[in-house]
């Protein structure tokens, strides 16, 4: 048993018949200046028994029996003076924590009580068992006093137990705040051993657009830098970010907020093609869409076209004017495919074509073909993938930036990132022993009412499979009465910010006492309510701000900006050749400009896209862009023998003018 | 005290055999009830008005005076019939002293290196020639004989000479009490005052120049002194109103000035709803802080001192001493518990 540091007690424990401790509460009074309040935790030291509590009630007392007789005494006079005042105590509620021995489970002894120092509060919630793979989380605050509260790595990112749920209002330093601040104390303090990375989706302006850079000077606070040195986290950003967004229309530009020129080096677009987006139907079309002919038709071209990449289509249909076989590897192909098999079916009258029939077809086509437009900077008709790498790094956080995207974007990628994430992790192939993947909005994606999505049960199967497989959910809302209890229920760790209280009426909050509750609803920022495997009650932690660059002060230091057209392919050719000449890039554009009506953005996009999908070694990048664009047909006077002549032929000058048809415009 | 309850119950324990059960806590008040005879005796000889020529309504006015009511002083006894030994009762008896004083507004207990604010005392009270003394004192108990003579008396006479006796035993302690508190005052040169519970006869005996008074809550034996024209001004004082100031005496002690006060208004309650008498030791000099003195009293009325049935008249310090006693005295379970071991 260790000798508290805090000699003097504060308080002595009471029990009454009305009210008497039990194995699991205790009560004990103090006087009203006692530096006690809820969440405080308190040691009780008898000679046989210590026992460790956390203050979860409150009470203020003085002799008065009631109101009453306060008012007679003044007369009804509020101004009354009184020389004497009457005795004020307070009477705590605290519940048990430890005990030590620990059998037999005994009410703790009637016997003064202690505030906790550093090494009583490890010892009452058992830090003390896993030191060695310890976590911190934040910091309990005993006045001056900062006791790192930490965490079992076992039971926060698996295998034991896994997974993190936040609550919390919006815009209160709760949710994201916290989960970074823990992220970075995760990077830090896991054993080197273990390797771990993170995936964040950056849902809102430049939030996490910046946490790679250090945060303005001043924005820690000496009590932050205080917390940072108690916890032993150095304050300081991440390492290793690397950031995905999406082209914006101009397919070429990326539609993040982080494009200075300073900042691009590690930002990744993120496009996808037809096979990364086919099993998502459900998200990217509406419900009506997606009935049960059109979801057969569906499941048909995956797994008759697009899986195998090409469809041979047999001799009755090769009769009707399809040719043997056609490749469907992307939306291009796809599309052209469904015109055959349109073509095939109205030569038959419109009839069924393979069971299903014409105007499902016909649905299933207008939708798919519209996809690359809605979706214009995620999904390209040409093939291009830029995804998330086949391995994630050590130590290493990947942030997809979906903020400036509609909400069916974000959908989609949010959707199709952690199903993807699912699949590697069943297939061992995450590359780190933990990727922990933060949802926040889970209410959204694991919604308690309404019909099971892919995405609930998704999430579903993470939370509950994923710490065996090294994939950690660390999801976060506003409202966890709204989120599928399973989900938030497989979380081990819980942290609650400040909570409306109309929000802590609903039945999962009942585990709280009123007090709890109030505090809760009046938290401060960067303070959470902790629940953890280890704990047998829940303690209040106050945390640090993480220490990158705030969202606004990264965009007010890096303004976004946009690149000119022909600086942005440049650039982006420049992955695969490091030494591309820009003049050279502008120099084929402008070329292309000159003999079309001026740029055509759309062919150049595809043009890049193409060589960004065939990789070709660095010095051929220049020459396949200059191939993938359309082909310049060059021009020339005829004269007629017969001495006729006529106007020079410019058949860019024609309204049927095709680049990419040397004979039009004849 | 815990460690004479201890001892009490190993000898218990170990005699219970020819011991015999006491009576119940209602029967005992029943038993006490009948033995405490009333007061005949006038030990009150003389009452003279010494302010003015006849006794007065003197309206109390407020004084700038900061209140010098600053140490208060009371004492509770607790007494129960553990056992009969025979036909003899055998009492147990807890009696306390504290003198409570008032810093920034909060009653609290001094702690100071010469006087202890808190006097405790408990003991068995028999006649020792009667019961097993030798073994009593074996088993470390602290006893004090009723001294009774031969032949034994009849047990109504045992039970009010051993509740006479622990009575005096605790106006002995307050007395002691409020003595060394008086000379502590005194030797620190303190102009605070000490406020007793009841008379200072006794105490003024000893220390007549202290500044100390003594608040009786009932004063059957001065209102009797009262000729018909003073009970009129007495009784028919108003809120914020005291008599003149009047001495008294008593058989065998110094004289003292006392006068009345009425707290609260009457009208609310009884002929005797808020009437206090006040004690003073009888020094002239004392004399010009009668009106402070009262003034300092009314200001005594916040807060009041319910639910006490006695909120009229009791003094919220005064409340609080009783208070702090009652919370550091045996309770009653535990007495009880040591009465059915037999």
């Amino acid at each position: 048993m260790t000798t508290p540091a805090h000699n003097k007690p504060i308080g002595r424990v009471v029990g009454t018949e009305k009210k008497p401790n039990t194995a699991f509460t205790f009560n004990f009074w103090c006087t009203p200046d006692a530096p006690v309040g809820i969440g405080t935790i308190v040691v009780v030291r008898s000679a046989g028994r210590t026992v460790w509590g956390v203050v979860t009630e409150g009470f203020g007392y003085n002799d008065l029996e009631a109101p009453l007789y306060d008012y007679i005494g003044a007369d009804g006079r509020a101004e009354a003076e009184s020389p004497t005042l009457r005795p004020e105590m307070r009477l705590y509620v605290a519940s048990v924590l430890r005990q030590q021995p620990e059998e037999p489970v005994q009410p703790a002894p009637i016997a003064p009580v202690y505030l906790a120092d550093e090494a009583e509060v490890r010892t009452a919630l058992r830090m003390d068992h896993f030191a060695e793979r310890a976590v911190p989380a934040g910091v309990y605050c005993n006045g001056q006093n900062l006791s790192p509260i930490l965490l079992d790595s076992r039971f926060l990112l698996g295998p034991e137990a896994g997974h993190l749920n936040v609550t919390g209002t919006s815009g209160l330093a709760a949710k994201t705040s916290a989960i970074m601040f823990l992220l970075q104390a995760i990077f830090q303090k896991l054993p080197g051993d273990e390797s771990v990375a993170a995936l964040l989706f950056n849902v809102k302006g430049g939030d996490l657009l910046f946490i790679d850079l250090p945060p303005d000077e001043g924005f820690l606070t000496e009590e932050d830098l205080r917390m940072y040195e108690a916890l032993g986290v150095a304050p300081k950003p991440f390492d290793k970010v690397v950031y995905y967004a999406p082209f914006k229309q101009d397919r070429v530009n990326l539609n993040t907020l982080r494009s200075h020129p300073a900042l691009r080096h590690n930002v990744v677009p993120l496009h996808w093609g037809l096979k990364e987006v086919l099993d998502y139907t459900e998200v990217m079309l509406n419900r009506d869409d997606i009935d049960v002919k059109a979801d057969a038709f569906l499941q048909f071209i995956k797994q008759r076209a697009v899986d195998p990449s090409k469809f041979e289509f047999d001799e009755a249909e090769q009769q009707a004017g399809a040719p043997a076989s056609m490749p469907v590897t992307n939306f291009a192909e796809l599309t052209a495919w469904l015109d055959v098999v349109l073509k095939v079916a109205e030569s038959r009258g419109r009839e069924a074509w393979r069971s299903h029939a014409y105007p499902t077809i016909r649905k299933v086509y207008n939708r798919l073909s519209n996809l690359t437009t809605r979706y214009r900077g995620l999904i390209g008709e040409s093939g291009y993938i830029s995804d998330l790498p086949d391995q994630f790094e050590d130590r290493t956080v990947y942030v997809i930036d979906v903020s400036q995207l509609e909400q069916e974007e974000q959908d989609l990628i949010i959707t199709r990132v952690i199903a993807e994430l699912r699949k590697r992790m069943e297939s061992h192939k995450l590359g780190v022993d933990h990727l922990i993947v933060v949802v926040d909005e889970l209410n959204k994606y694991a919604p308690s009412f309404g019909r099971e999505t892919y995405m609930l049960r998704t999430l579903l199967d993470i939370t509950e499979r994923g710490r065996y497989l090294g994939l950690v959910l660390f999801g976060a809302q506003q409202f966890r009465s709204q989120v599928e209890r399973r989900v938030a229920g497989n979380c081990a760790t819980s942290f609650y910010g400040r909570i409306e209280m109309e929000e802590l009426a609903q039945p999962g909050y009942s585990v709280f006492g009123q007090a709890v509750k109030e505090k809760l609803a009046a938290c401060e920022p960067g303070e959470v309510l902790v629940r953890h495997p280890h704990f047998t009650q829940p303690v209040f932690v106050r945390f640090p701000r993480p220490c990158f660059l705030r969202g606004s002060d990264g965009i007010r230091r890096y303004p976004p900006e946009e690149k000119p057209f022909d600086v942005a392919v440049w650039e982006t050719l420049r992955t695969l050749d490091p030494s591309l000449d820009y003049m050279q890039v502008k120099a084929t554009i402008d070329d292309l400009a000159a003999h079309s009506n001026g740029i055509d953005e759309e062919r150049v996009s595809i043009a890049m896209h193409r060589v960004l999908l065939e990789r070709p070694e660095p010095s051929r990048v220049l020459e396949r862009f200059r191939a993938h664009l359309p082909k310049k047909v060059a021009s020339s006077v005829l004269t007629s023998p017969t001495g006729l002549t006529g106007p020079a032929f410019n058949p860019a000058a024609s309204d049927d003018f095709d680049p990419d048809d040397p004979f039009s415009g004849f | 005290m815990s460690i004479t309850l201890d001892r009490v119950r190993r000898y218990l324990y170990q005699n219970r055999a020819r011991l015999r059960a006491a009576p119940s806590p209602a029967e005992q008040m029943e038993m006490l009830a009948q033995v405490q005879q009333p007061s005949t005796e006038q030990t009150l000889a003389s009452l003279q008005v010494i302010e003015g020529d006849i006794m007065r309504a003197v309206r109390i006015a407020s004084t700038p005076q900061p209140n010098g009511l600053r140490h208060f002083l009371d004492g509770i006894q607790r007494q129960r019939i553990l056992y009969y030994e025979g036909v003899v009762p055998v009492f147990y008896a807890y009696l306390s002293s504290v003198v409570r004083s008032r810093v920034n507004g909060r009653m609290c207990c001094l702690q100071i290196e010469d006087v202890h604010p808190l006097r405790q005392r408990d003991a068995l009270y028999a006649p020792l020639r009667y019961v097993d003394a030798e073994g009593l004192r074996q088993h470390g108990i602290p006893l004090r004989d009723t001294q009774v003579g031969t032949p034994l008396p009849p047990h109504p006479t045992l039970v009010q000479v051993s509740a006479n006796r622990i009575s005096n035993d605790r106006e002995l302690l307050e007395r002691e009490l409020a003595q060394s508190w008086l000379q502590y005052l005194q030797n620190t040169g303190s102009e605070h005052w000490l406020v007793v519970d009841g008379g200072i006869g006794e105490i003024a005996s000893a220390t007549s120049e202290a500044r100390v008074i003594g608040l009786a809550k009932t004063s059957v034996e001065a209102e009797r002194l009262l000729t018909p024209e003073q009970m009129k001004v007495v009784y028919g004082l108003a809120k914020g109103e005291r008599t003149s100031v009047f001495c008294i005496s008593r058989l065998g002690q110094p004289p003292i000035y006392s006068w009345f006060v009425r707290m609260h208004d009457p009208q609310k309650g009884s002929l005797l709803f808020g009437l206090l008498r006040v004690e003073m030791p009888a020094v002239p000099d004392l004399l010009p802080q009668v009106d402070a003195l009262s003034a300092w009293l009314l200001q005594e009325c916040v807060p009041l001192s319910v639910p006490d049935p006695r909120y009229d008249r009791l003094l919220y310090p005064m409340r609080d001493c009783e208070q702090y006693l009652r919370a550091i005295a045996p309770s009653s379970a535990q007495l009880e518990a040591l009465v059915q071991i037999v």
